[in-house]
Protein backbone atom coordinates (compact mmCIF):
# COMPACT_ATOMS: atom_id res chain seq x y z
CA UNK A 1 0.00 0.00 0.00
CA UNK A 2 3.10 1.95 0.97
CA UNK A 3 4.73 1.48 -2.28
CA UNK A 4 1.70 2.23 -4.07
CA UNK A 5 0.72 5.95 -2.67
CA UNK A 6 4.86 6.62 -3.27
CA UNK A 7 4.44 5.57 -7.07
CA UNK A 8 1.03 7.59 -7.13
CA UNK A 9 3.11 10.78 -5.56
CA UNK A 10 5.96 10.53 -7.95
CA UNK A 11 4.04 10.21 -10.92
CA UNK A 12 2.02 13.13 -9.98
CA UNK A 13 5.01 14.96 -9.12
CA UNK A 14 6.60 13.79 -12.72
CA UNK A 15 3.47 15.30 -14.31
CA UNK A 16 3.96 18.27 -12.72
CA UNK A 17 7.49 18.71 -13.61
CA UNK A 18 6.02 19.44 -17.20
CA UNK A 19 4.20 22.08 -15.96
CA UNK A 20 6.65 23.87 -13.56
CA UNK A 21 8.97 26.33 -15.58
CA UNK A 22 10.81 27.77 -13.25
CA UNK A 23 11.88 27.82 -9.91
CA UNK A 24 9.55 28.63 -7.13
CA UNK A 25 12.34 30.53 -5.75
CA UNK A 26 12.38 33.30 -8.87
CA UNK A 27 8.50 32.60 -9.42
CA UNK A 28 8.57 34.82 -5.49
CA UNK A 29 10.89 37.34 -7.08
CA UNK A 30 9.59 38.06 -9.86
CA UNK A 31 5.91 38.34 -7.94
CA UNK A 32 7.71 40.72 -5.58
CA UNK A 33 9.61 42.73 -8.36
CA UNK A 34 6.71 43.18 -10.77
CA UNK A 35 4.69 44.43 -7.23
CA UNK A 36 7.60 46.86 -6.42
CA UNK A 37 7.36 48.26 -10.10
CA UNK A 38 3.54 48.49 -9.65
CA UNK A 39 3.90 50.21 -6.47
CA UNK A 40 6.62 52.36 -7.51
CA UNK A 41 4.43 53.55 -10.79
CA UNK A 42 1.34 54.46 -8.34
CA UNK A 43 3.78 56.51 -6.51
CA UNK A 44 5.12 58.32 -9.61
CA UNK A 45 1.71 58.74 -11.19
CA UNK A 46 0.53 62.17 -11.79
CA UNK A 47 -3.00 61.48 -13.34
CA UNK A 48 -5.65 59.53 -12.54
CA UNK A 49 -5.48 58.52 -16.40
CA UNK A 50 -2.09 56.51 -15.40
CA UNK A 51 -3.88 55.03 -12.38
CA UNK A 52 -6.68 53.27 -14.42
CA UNK A 53 -3.88 51.92 -16.55
CA UNK A 54 -2.33 50.63 -13.35
CA UNK A 55 -5.15 49.07 -12.27
CA UNK A 56 -5.52 46.31 -15.11
CA UNK A 57 -1.93 45.81 -14.39
CA UNK A 58 -2.46 45.00 -10.90
CA UNK A 59 -5.74 42.84 -11.69
CA UNK A 60 -3.44 40.93 -14.57
CA UNK A 61 -0.36 40.25 -12.01
CA UNK A 62 -3.38 38.60 -9.90
CA UNK A 63 -4.53 36.67 -12.74
CA UNK A 64 -0.84 35.49 -13.34
CA UNK A 65 0.50 34.10 -10.34
CA UNK A 66 -3.73 33.19 -9.25
CA UNK A 67 -2.16 29.31 -10.08
CA UNK A 68 0.97 29.66 -8.05
CA UNK A 69 -1.66 31.44 -5.08
CA UNK A 70 -1.00 28.34 -2.30
CA UNK A 71 3.10 28.53 -2.73
CA UNK A 72 2.90 32.74 -2.57
CA UNK A 73 0.61 32.88 0.85
CA UNK A 74 3.35 30.63 2.12
CA UNK A 75 6.64 31.99 0.33
CA UNK A 76 5.65 35.59 1.07
CA UNK A 77 4.84 35.00 5.04
CA UNK A 78 3.96 37.26 6.99
CA UNK A 79 1.92 38.53 3.94
CA UNK A 80 -0.10 36.07 1.74
CA UNK A 81 -0.94 36.46 -1.99
CA UNK A 82 -4.04 38.18 -1.75
CA UNK A 83 -2.56 40.38 1.05
CA UNK A 84 0.00 41.87 -1.24
CA UNK A 85 -2.89 42.45 -3.88
CA UNK A 86 -4.84 44.36 -1.58
CA UNK A 87 -2.48 46.19 -0.45
CA UNK A 88 -1.41 47.54 -4.19
CA UNK A 89 -5.41 48.33 -4.68
CA UNK A 90 -5.30 50.31 -1.37
CA UNK A 91 -2.02 51.91 -2.38
CA UNK A 92 -4.16 52.70 -6.24
CA UNK A 93 -6.70 53.93 -4.16
CA UNK A 94 -4.79 56.52 -1.78
CA UNK A 95 -3.13 57.84 -4.82
CA UNK A 96 -6.22 57.94 -6.77
CA UNK A 97 -7.83 60.17 -3.92
CA UNK A 98 -4.45 62.58 -3.69
CA UNK A 99 -4.60 62.94 -7.33
CA UNK A 100 -8.08 63.71 -7.58
CA UNK A 101 -6.85 65.94 -5.32
CA UNK A 102 -4.40 67.68 -6.76
CA UNK A 103 -6.14 67.87 -9.99
CA UNK A 104 -8.79 69.64 -8.35
CA UNK A 105 -7.14 71.48 -6.63
CA UNK A 106 -4.60 72.33 -9.58
CA UNK A 107 -7.90 73.46 -11.53
CA UNK A 108 -9.11 75.54 -8.73
CA UNK A 109 -5.39 77.64 -7.96
CA UNK A 110 -5.37 78.08 -11.46
CA UNK A 111 -9.06 79.72 -11.58
CA UNK A 112 -8.43 81.57 -8.69
CA UNK A 113 -4.68 83.13 -9.83
CA UNK A 114 -7.11 84.28 -12.69
CA UNK A 115 -9.47 85.58 -10.25
CA UNK A 116 -7.00 87.59 -8.56
CA UNK A 117 -5.78 89.33 -12.00
CA UNK A 118 -8.97 90.84 -12.52
CA UNK A 119 -9.50 91.76 -9.00
CA UNK A 120 -6.17 93.69 -9.19
CA UNK A 121 -7.35 95.32 -12.66
CA UNK A 122 -10.63 96.18 -11.12
CA UNK A 123 -8.89 97.64 -7.77
CA UNK A 124 -6.42 99.64 -10.08
CA UNK A 125 -9.78 101.05 -12.16
CA UNK A 126 -11.40 102.26 -8.52
CA UNK A 127 -7.90 104.19 -7.59
CA UNK A 128 -8.04 106.30 -10.91
CA UNK A 129 -11.97 106.91 -10.21
CA UNK A 130 -10.73 107.37 -6.31
CA UNK A 131 -8.19 110.07 -7.35
CA UNK A 132 -10.57 112.25 -9.51
CA UNK A 133 -12.85 111.92 -6.23
CA UNK A 134 -10.09 113.48 -4.20
CA UNK A 135 -9.76 116.12 -6.74
CA UNK A 136 -13.53 116.50 -7.20
CA UNK A 137 -13.94 116.89 -3.12
CA UNK A 138 -11.79 119.93 -3.22
CA UNK A 139 -14.16 121.82 -6.02
CA UNK A 140 -17.27 120.53 -3.91
CA UNK A 141 -16.18 121.96 -0.94
CA UNK A 142 -17.86 125.47 -2.57
CA UNK A 143 -21.17 123.80 -2.93
CA UNK A 144 -22.90 121.75 -0.02
CA UNK A 145 -24.92 119.56 -1.87
CA UNK A 146 -22.19 118.85 -4.14
CA UNK A 147 -20.23 118.05 -0.94
CA UNK A 148 -22.28 115.66 0.41
CA UNK A 149 -22.86 113.71 -2.82
CA UNK A 150 -18.85 113.71 -3.76
CA UNK A 151 -18.53 112.32 0.09
CA UNK A 152 -21.10 109.58 -0.56
CA UNK A 153 -19.32 108.49 -3.90
CA UNK A 154 -15.50 108.65 -2.46
CA UNK A 155 -17.13 106.74 0.76
CA UNK A 156 -18.74 103.87 -1.67
CA UNK A 157 -15.52 103.53 -3.25
CA UNK A 158 -13.49 103.21 -0.64
CA UNK A 159 -15.27 100.63 0.59
CA UNK A 160 -15.88 99.41 -2.64
CA UNK A 161 -11.64 99.02 -2.50
CA UNK A 162 -11.30 97.65 1.00
CA UNK A 163 -14.02 94.42 -0.13
CA UNK A 164 -11.66 93.97 -3.80
CA UNK A 165 -8.46 94.25 -1.69
CA UNK A 166 -9.64 91.30 0.60
CA UNK A 167 -11.41 89.20 -2.04
CA UNK A 168 -8.33 89.36 -3.48
CA UNK A 169 -6.37 87.99 -0.58
CA UNK A 170 -8.70 85.69 0.23
CA UNK A 171 -8.46 84.19 -3.40
CA UNK A 172 -4.66 84.24 -2.80
CA UNK A 173 -5.02 82.07 0.49
CA UNK A 174 -7.96 79.70 -0.45
CA UNK A 175 -6.58 76.92 -2.36
CA UNK A 176 -3.97 76.85 1.28
CA UNK A 177 -4.92 75.40 4.43
CA UNK A 178 -7.20 77.61 6.95
CA UNK A 179 -4.23 78.26 9.36
CA UNK A 180 -1.47 77.22 7.32
CA UNK A 181 -0.72 74.23 9.52
CA UNK A 182 -0.51 71.94 6.59
CA UNK A 183 1.11 74.65 4.43
CA UNK A 184 4.27 73.47 3.46
CA UNK A 185 7.26 75.76 3.49
CA UNK A 186 7.91 75.20 -0.35
CA UNK A 187 3.87 76.49 -0.81
CA UNK A 188 4.54 79.02 1.73
CA UNK A 189 7.19 80.39 -0.26
CA UNK A 190 5.28 80.23 -3.28
CA UNK A 191 2.47 82.00 -1.21
CA UNK A 192 4.82 84.57 -0.32
CA UNK A 193 5.91 85.34 -4.69
CA UNK A 194 1.94 85.07 -5.24
CA UNK A 195 1.47 88.22 -2.36
CA UNK A 196 4.45 90.33 -4.18
CA UNK A 197 3.38 89.88 -7.34
CA UNK A 198 -0.35 90.63 -6.61
CA UNK A 199 1.10 93.67 -4.26
CA UNK A 200 -0.82 92.81 -1.71
CA UNK A 201 1.23 94.69 1.03
CA UNK A 202 0.96 97.72 -0.97
CA UNK A 203 -2.71 97.70 -2.14
CA UNK A 204 -3.77 96.84 1.96
CA UNK A 205 -1.47 100.06 2.87
CA UNK A 206 -3.10 102.27 0.29
CA UNK A 207 -6.76 101.68 1.01
CA UNK A 208 -5.71 102.63 5.32
CA UNK A 209 -3.90 105.43 3.84
CA UNK A 210 -6.65 106.48 1.24
CA UNK A 211 -9.22 106.51 4.71
CA UNK A 212 -6.95 108.39 6.48
CA UNK A 213 -6.53 110.99 3.77
CA UNK A 214 -10.45 111.04 3.25
CA UNK A 215 -11.39 111.73 7.14
CA UNK A 216 -8.75 114.54 7.19
CA UNK A 217 -10.25 115.88 2.98
CA UNK A 218 -13.94 115.85 4.27
CA UNK A 219 -16.53 117.63 7.05
CA UNK A 220 -18.37 114.80 8.20
CA UNK A 221 -21.97 114.48 9.22
CA UNK A 222 -22.98 112.60 12.72
CA UNK A 223 -24.48 109.70 10.78
CA UNK A 224 -21.31 108.58 8.40
CA UNK A 225 -19.16 107.98 11.46
CA UNK A 226 -21.30 104.97 12.36
CA UNK A 227 -20.47 103.02 8.99
CA UNK A 228 -17.35 104.45 9.06
CA UNK A 229 -16.25 103.14 12.76
CA UNK A 230 -17.57 99.84 11.22
CA UNK A 231 -15.39 99.71 8.30
CA UNK A 232 -12.36 100.93 10.37
CA UNK A 233 -13.20 97.58 12.68
CA UNK A 234 -14.18 95.24 10.27
CA UNK A 235 -10.54 96.30 8.10
CA UNK A 236 -8.52 96.28 11.34
CA UNK A 237 -9.74 92.88 12.15
CA UNK A 238 -9.42 91.17 8.93
CA UNK A 239 -5.73 92.75 8.92
CA UNK A 240 -4.97 90.85 11.93
CA UNK A 241 -5.65 87.79 10.95
CA UNK A 242 -4.06 88.37 7.55
CA UNK A 243 -0.81 89.79 9.57
CA UNK A 244 -0.47 86.75 11.49
CA UNK A 245 -0.62 84.78 8.45
CA UNK A 246 1.92 86.71 5.93
CA UNK A 247 4.04 86.96 9.10
CA UNK A 248 3.85 82.63 9.03
CA UNK A 249 4.48 83.00 4.73
CA UNK A 250 7.39 85.36 5.58
CA UNK A 251 9.30 83.44 8.22
CA UNK A 252 9.15 80.58 6.05
CA UNK A 253 10.65 82.57 2.97
CA UNK A 254 13.31 83.54 5.21
CA UNK A 255 13.97 80.08 6.15
CA UNK A 256 13.82 79.31 2.65
CA UNK A 257 16.43 82.00 2.05
CA UNK A 258 18.51 80.59 4.86
CA UNK A 259 19.17 77.59 2.83
CA UNK A 260 20.77 79.49 0.44
CA UNK A 261 23.89 80.82 0.40
CA UNK A 262 24.88 84.20 1.89
CA UNK A 263 25.44 86.55 -0.87
CA UNK A 264 29.07 88.02 -0.66
CA UNK A 265 29.46 91.86 -0.68
CA UNK A 266 28.37 93.68 -3.57
CA UNK A 267 26.04 90.95 -4.96
CA UNK A 268 22.85 91.55 -4.95
CA UNK A 269 20.57 89.67 -2.16
CA UNK A 270 18.40 86.31 -3.29
CA UNK A 271 14.97 87.01 -4.27
CA UNK A 272 13.64 85.12 -0.76
CA UNK A 273 15.22 87.24 1.59
CA UNK A 274 14.70 90.50 -0.33
CA UNK A 275 11.00 89.41 -0.26
CA UNK A 276 11.06 88.31 3.26
CA UNK A 277 12.77 91.65 3.93
CA UNK A 278 9.96 93.84 2.27
CA UNK A 279 6.97 92.09 3.38
CA UNK A 280 8.40 92.26 7.27
CA UNK A 281 9.10 96.34 6.68
CA UNK A 282 5.66 96.94 4.56
CA UNK A 283 3.72 95.01 7.59
CA UNK A 284 4.98 97.82 10.32
CA UNK A 285 4.38 100.51 7.65
CA UNK A 286 -0.02 99.42 7.62
CA UNK A 287 0.34 98.53 11.43
CA UNK A 288 1.10 101.85 11.88
CA UNK A 289 -0.82 103.92 9.08
CA UNK A 290 -3.53 101.51 10.57
CA UNK A 291 -3.17 103.03 14.02
CA UNK A 292 -3.29 106.92 12.31
CA UNK A 293 -6.59 105.60 10.72
CA UNK A 294 -8.05 104.77 13.85
CA UNK A 295 -6.87 107.77 15.51
CA UNK A 296 -8.16 110.21 13.43
CA UNK A 297 -11.46 108.70 12.71
CA UNK A 298 -11.55 108.75 16.89
CA UNK A 299 -10.63 112.67 17.00
CA UNK A 300 -12.80 113.23 14.52
CA UNK A 301 -15.78 111.64 15.88
CA UNK A 302 -14.98 113.01 19.41
CA UNK A 303 -14.69 116.83 18.48
CA UNK A 304 -17.45 116.72 16.57
CA UNK A 305 -19.62 115.16 19.11
CA UNK A 306 -18.15 118.07 21.52
CA UNK A 307 -19.21 120.59 18.74
CA UNK A 308 -22.87 119.34 19.75
CA UNK A 309 -22.54 120.81 23.05
CA UNK A 310 -20.20 123.78 22.70
CA UNK A 311 -22.28 124.95 19.79
CA UNK A 312 -25.45 125.20 22.35
CA UNK A 313 -23.29 126.71 25.30
CA UNK A 314 -23.93 123.37 27.29
CA UNK A 315 -20.69 123.52 29.47
CA UNK A 316 -19.94 119.89 29.21
CA UNK A 317 -16.17 119.37 30.11
CA UNK A 318 -13.71 118.21 27.19
CA UNK A 319 -13.80 114.62 26.22
CA UNK A 320 -11.67 112.49 23.89
CA UNK A 321 -12.89 108.86 24.24
CA UNK A 322 -15.83 107.01 25.53
CA UNK A 323 -14.85 106.66 28.86
CA UNK A 324 -14.14 110.61 29.01
CA UNK A 325 -17.42 111.46 27.67
CA UNK A 326 -19.38 109.30 29.98
CA UNK A 327 -17.94 111.03 32.05
CA UNK A 328 -18.08 114.20 30.86
CA UNK A 329 -21.59 113.59 30.85
CA UNK A 330 -22.31 112.50 34.32
CA UNK A 331 -20.87 115.09 35.50
CA UNK A 332 -23.00 117.22 34.00
CA UNK A 333 -25.92 115.60 35.30
CA UNK A 334 -25.02 116.02 38.51
CA UNK A 335 -23.88 119.83 38.28
CA UNK A 336 -27.78 120.43 37.15
CA UNK A 337 -29.20 118.49 40.01
CA UNK A 338 -27.03 120.40 42.58
CA UNK A 339 -27.57 123.67 40.98
CA UNK A 340 -31.19 122.99 39.93
CA UNK A 341 -30.85 125.06 37.06
CA UNK A 342 -33.17 124.30 34.11
CA UNK A 343 -31.67 121.47 31.60
CA UNK A 344 -34.23 121.91 28.58
CA UNK A 345 -31.53 122.74 26.71
CA UNK A 346 -29.28 120.08 27.21
CA UNK A 347 -31.85 117.28 27.64
CA UNK A 348 -34.23 118.48 24.44
CA UNK A 349 -32.25 120.64 22.03
CA UNK A 350 -28.52 118.55 22.70
CA UNK A 351 -29.44 115.05 24.17
CA UNK A 352 -32.92 114.44 22.22
CA UNK A 353 -32.44 116.44 18.69
CA UNK A 354 -28.97 115.70 18.27
CA UNK A 355 -27.18 112.97 20.10
CA UNK A 356 -29.91 110.25 20.08
CA UNK A 357 -31.17 110.99 16.65
CA UNK A 358 -27.62 111.73 14.99
CA UNK A 359 -25.30 110.18 17.26
CA UNK A 360 -26.93 106.95 19.03
CA UNK A 361 -25.91 104.64 15.90
CA UNK A 362 -22.14 105.81 15.97
CA UNK A 363 -22.06 105.68 19.91
CA UNK A 364 -23.14 102.34 20.42
CA UNK A 365 -20.64 100.35 18.66
CA UNK A 366 -18.71 98.91 21.16
CA UNK A 367 -15.41 100.60 20.06
CA UNK A 368 -16.84 103.85 20.48
CA UNK A 369 -18.91 103.92 24.03
CA UNK A 370 -21.03 100.40 23.58
CA UNK A 371 -24.91 99.91 23.69
CA UNK A 372 -25.19 99.04 27.37
CA UNK A 373 -22.88 102.12 28.15
CA UNK A 374 -24.94 104.96 25.66
CA UNK A 375 -28.19 103.01 27.67
CA UNK A 376 -27.07 103.98 30.99
CA UNK A 377 -25.87 107.33 29.99
CA UNK A 378 -29.68 108.43 28.12
CA UNK A 379 -31.30 106.99 31.68
CA UNK A 380 -29.31 109.59 33.84
CA UNK A 381 -30.50 112.10 31.55
CA UNK A 382 -33.68 111.32 31.24
CA UNK A 383 -34.03 110.85 35.46
CA UNK A 384 -32.97 114.65 35.31
CA UNK A 385 -35.72 115.40 32.33
CA UNK A 386 -38.55 113.71 34.81
CA UNK A 387 -37.37 115.64 37.94
CA UNK A 388 -38.18 118.62 35.70
CA UNK A 389 -41.26 117.06 34.33
CA UNK A 390 -42.77 116.31 38.18
CA UNK A 391 -41.86 119.90 39.57
CA UNK A 392 -44.14 121.53 36.96
CA UNK A 393 -46.87 118.87 37.62
CA UNK A 394 -46.78 119.21 41.12
CA UNK A 395 -46.94 123.59 40.86
CA UNK A 396 -49.49 122.58 37.85
CA UNK A 397 -51.77 120.65 40.55
CA UNK A 398 -51.49 122.96 43.30
CA UNK A 399 -52.40 125.62 41.14
CA UNK A 400 -55.65 123.54 40.16
CA UNK A 401 -56.58 122.89 43.80
CA UNK A 402 -55.83 126.34 44.61
CA UNK A 403 -58.20 127.98 42.01
CA UNK A 404 -61.10 125.05 43.20
CA UNK A 405 -60.58 125.97 46.69
CA UNK A 406 -61.30 129.59 45.80
CA UNK A 407 -64.48 128.63 43.61
CA UNK A 408 -65.33 126.39 46.47
CA UNK A 409 -65.18 129.27 49.18
CA UNK A 410 -66.85 131.63 46.78
CA UNK A 411 -69.45 129.43 45.78
CA UNK A 412 -70.45 128.48 49.42
CA UNK A 413 -70.15 132.23 50.38
CA UNK A 414 -72.62 132.75 48.07
CA UNK A 415 -75.03 130.07 49.32
CA UNK A 416 -74.61 131.37 52.50
CA UNK A 417 -75.54 134.98 51.55
CA UNK A 418 -78.36 133.93 49.64
CA UNK A 419 -79.89 131.32 52.84
CA UNK A 420 -79.41 134.44 55.29
CA UNK A 421 -81.72 136.21 52.54
CA UNK A 422 -84.48 133.69 52.12
CA UNK A 423 -84.46 134.04 56.33
CA UNK A 424 -84.63 137.69 56.14
CA UNK B 1 12.03 -2.44 53.19
CA UNK B 2 13.32 -4.71 50.38
CA UNK B 3 9.92 -5.05 48.91
CA UNK B 4 9.56 -1.12 49.60
CA UNK B 5 12.48 -0.60 47.29
CA UNK B 6 11.74 -3.03 44.75
CA UNK B 7 8.21 -0.85 44.65
CA UNK B 8 9.77 2.92 44.57
CA UNK B 9 12.13 1.21 42.02
CA UNK B 10 9.89 -0.36 39.72
CA UNK B 11 7.27 3.48 39.58
CA UNK B 12 10.65 5.64 39.23
CA UNK B 13 11.51 2.76 36.19
CA UNK B 14 8.11 3.32 34.82
CA UNK B 15 8.06 6.87 35.15
CA UNK B 16 11.26 6.99 33.03
CA UNK B 17 10.08 4.80 30.43
CA UNK B 18 6.95 6.48 29.62
CA UNK B 19 9.13 10.12 29.53
CA UNK B 20 11.93 8.41 26.82
CA UNK B 21 9.05 7.40 24.40
CA UNK B 22 7.37 10.69 24.84
CA UNK B 23 7.76 11.41 20.39
CA UNK B 24 5.92 13.87 17.91
CA UNK B 25 5.16 12.00 14.71
CA UNK B 26 4.47 13.31 11.21
CA UNK B 27 6.34 16.73 11.18
CA UNK B 28 6.92 18.52 8.82
CA UNK B 29 9.90 20.73 8.55
CA UNK B 30 9.65 22.01 4.86
CA UNK B 31 10.35 25.29 4.09
CA UNK B 32 8.12 26.73 1.08
CA UNK B 33 11.18 28.39 -0.97
CA UNK B 34 15.10 27.74 -1.07
CA UNK B 35 16.87 30.38 0.24
CA UNK B 36 19.39 32.08 -1.58
CA UNK B 37 22.14 33.80 0.48
CA UNK B 38 25.75 35.38 -0.27
CA UNK B 39 28.75 33.77 1.75
CA UNK B 40 29.87 36.93 3.63
CA UNK B 41 33.71 37.30 4.29
CA UNK B 42 33.63 34.75 7.37
CA UNK B 43 32.87 31.97 5.15
CA UNK B 44 29.07 31.99 6.59
CA UNK B 45 25.60 32.28 5.69
CA UNK B 46 23.11 33.44 7.24
CA UNK B 47 19.10 32.83 6.84
CA UNK B 48 16.88 35.62 8.90
CA UNK B 49 13.90 34.23 8.10
CA UNK B 50 15.05 30.88 9.68
CA UNK B 51 17.53 32.08 11.99
CA UNK B 52 19.56 29.83 10.36
CA UNK B 53 23.82 30.62 10.60
CA UNK B 54 26.15 28.16 8.92
CA UNK B 55 29.60 28.01 7.83
CA UNK B 56 30.26 26.92 4.51
CA UNK B 57 33.83 26.25 4.93
CA UNK B 58 33.86 22.42 5.23
CA UNK B 59 31.65 22.25 2.14
CA UNK B 60 34.09 24.59 0.54
CA UNK B 61 37.10 22.25 1.42
CA UNK B 62 35.23 18.99 0.38
CA UNK B 63 33.58 20.70 -3.20
CA UNK B 64 36.98 22.92 -4.19
CA UNK B 65 39.61 21.60 -1.97
CA UNK B 66 39.42 25.27 -0.51
CA UNK B 67 37.79 26.09 2.32
CA UNK B 68 37.83 30.02 1.48
CA UNK B 69 36.36 29.38 -2.13
CA UNK B 70 32.63 30.10 -1.31
CA UNK B 71 33.32 33.31 -0.06
CA UNK B 72 30.88 35.86 -1.66
CA UNK B 73 29.29 33.56 -3.75
CA UNK B 74 25.64 32.92 -3.63
CA UNK B 75 24.43 29.26 -2.38
CA UNK B 76 21.05 27.86 -2.52
CA UNK B 77 19.53 26.39 0.72
CA UNK B 78 16.13 24.31 1.49
CA UNK B 79 15.05 22.01 4.09
CA UNK B 80 12.53 19.44 3.40
CA UNK B 81 9.75 18.23 5.07
CA UNK B 82 12.13 15.28 7.13
CA UNK B 83 14.37 17.79 8.56
CA UNK B 84 17.42 17.75 6.37
CA UNK B 85 18.99 21.05 4.90
CA UNK B 86 20.27 20.80 0.80
CA UNK B 87 22.61 22.60 -0.08
CA UNK B 88 24.29 23.58 -3.54
CA UNK B 89 26.00 26.32 -5.84
CA UNK B 90 27.23 27.22 -9.11
CA UNK B 91 29.89 25.08 -10.02
CA UNK B 92 28.77 21.93 -7.37
CA UNK B 93 28.85 18.97 -8.53
CA UNK B 94 27.06 17.23 -5.56
CA UNK B 95 24.28 18.19 -3.88
CA UNK B 96 24.81 18.29 0.16
CA UNK B 97 22.12 16.99 2.67
CA UNK B 98 22.57 17.29 6.69
CA UNK B 99 20.25 16.62 9.12
CA UNK B 100 20.24 18.73 12.22
CA UNK B 101 22.41 17.67 15.71
CA UNK B 102 22.76 19.29 18.69
CA UNK B 103 24.98 22.91 17.50
CA UNK B 104 25.78 21.40 14.21
CA UNK B 105 24.18 19.30 11.17
CA UNK B 106 25.42 15.80 10.28
CA UNK B 107 25.99 14.79 6.69
CA UNK B 108 23.09 12.30 5.78
CA UNK B 109 24.40 12.15 2.04
CA UNK B 110 26.11 14.06 -0.97
CA UNK B 111 24.19 13.73 -4.33
CA UNK B 112 26.64 13.28 -7.36
CA UNK B 113 24.19 15.84 -9.77
CA UNK B 114 26.39 16.69 -12.74
CA UNK B 115 29.73 15.79 -13.63
CA UNK B 116 31.16 19.28 -15.23
CA UNK B 117 29.39 21.30 -11.98
CA UNK B 118 25.86 22.98 -11.90
CA UNK B 119 25.04 26.32 -14.00
CA UNK B 120 22.48 28.04 -12.31
CA UNK B 121 20.94 25.32 -10.04
CA UNK B 122 17.75 26.07 -7.81
CA UNK B 123 15.62 24.18 -5.58
CA UNK B 124 12.12 23.90 -5.37
CA UNK B 125 9.56 21.78 -2.38
CA UNK B 126 8.07 19.42 -3.41
CA UNK B 127 6.71 17.38 -0.37
CA UNK B 128 8.13 14.46 0.22
CA UNK B 129 11.08 15.33 -2.24
CA UNK B 130 13.37 18.45 -3.29
CA UNK B 131 13.45 19.16 -6.84
CA UNK B 132 16.81 20.29 -8.52
CA UNK B 133 16.41 22.89 -11.38
CA UNK B 134 19.25 23.49 -13.59
CA UNK B 135 18.61 24.78 -16.81
CA UNK B 136 16.46 22.87 -18.19
CA UNK B 137 17.87 19.28 -16.24
CA UNK B 138 15.42 18.59 -13.13
CA UNK B 139 16.06 15.48 -10.80
CA UNK B 140 13.89 14.41 -7.55
CA UNK B 141 15.66 14.26 -4.87
CA UNK B 142 15.21 12.11 -1.52
CA UNK B 143 17.88 12.79 1.63
CA UNK B 144 19.75 9.98 0.23
CA UNK B 145 19.49 9.61 -3.69
CA UNK B 146 18.32 11.15 -7.28
CA UNK B 147 14.63 9.75 -7.33
CA UNK B 148 14.05 10.76 -10.77
CA UNK B 149 15.38 12.64 -13.48
CA UNK B 150 14.30 14.37 -16.34
CA UNK B 151 16.49 16.01 -19.02
CA UNK B 152 15.01 19.00 -21.89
Amino acid sequence: MKSLSAVVTLLLLVAALGVAQESDYKMQKDFEKRSEAIKARIDAASTTGELDSLRSVIDALGLDFQKNKAFLDKALYPSSFDGSIDEMRQALHVAYDRTTTIQTQGFRIAQLESTVVVLGVRIDTLSGERTRLFSDLQEANKNVTNLRETVRRLNANLQANDRLVFSLIDSIFLPYDRDMKQTSDIEKEHLAGNLQRANVLSRVYDVASDNVRFLTATQLQPKDYASLVEQQQQFHSRWTGLSDKMRDVAAAAERQAAKMPEPKRGEPQSNARLMAATASLRSQQVDSVLNLWHATLASGLWASLEKEFTSKQVPIEHFTDGPSFSAAVKSLVARYKEAGADPTIFVDQVWKERIDKEWRDALTKESVLGKAEYASLDRTVSELHQKQFSLKLVLYILGIVLVALVAWWLISRRQKQMSEMDQE
Amino acid sequence: MRLNLAVVGSICALTLASCSSLTIEHVSYGWPVEVVETVNPANMVVADRYGLTLSLSKIAENEFQDSSALKGTQIRLLRNTEGCYFITGPRFKNVYVFHPDYSRLVKESIIAVSESGLKNPAFNLRPPYVELVDNGIRKLLSSSDIVEEKTP
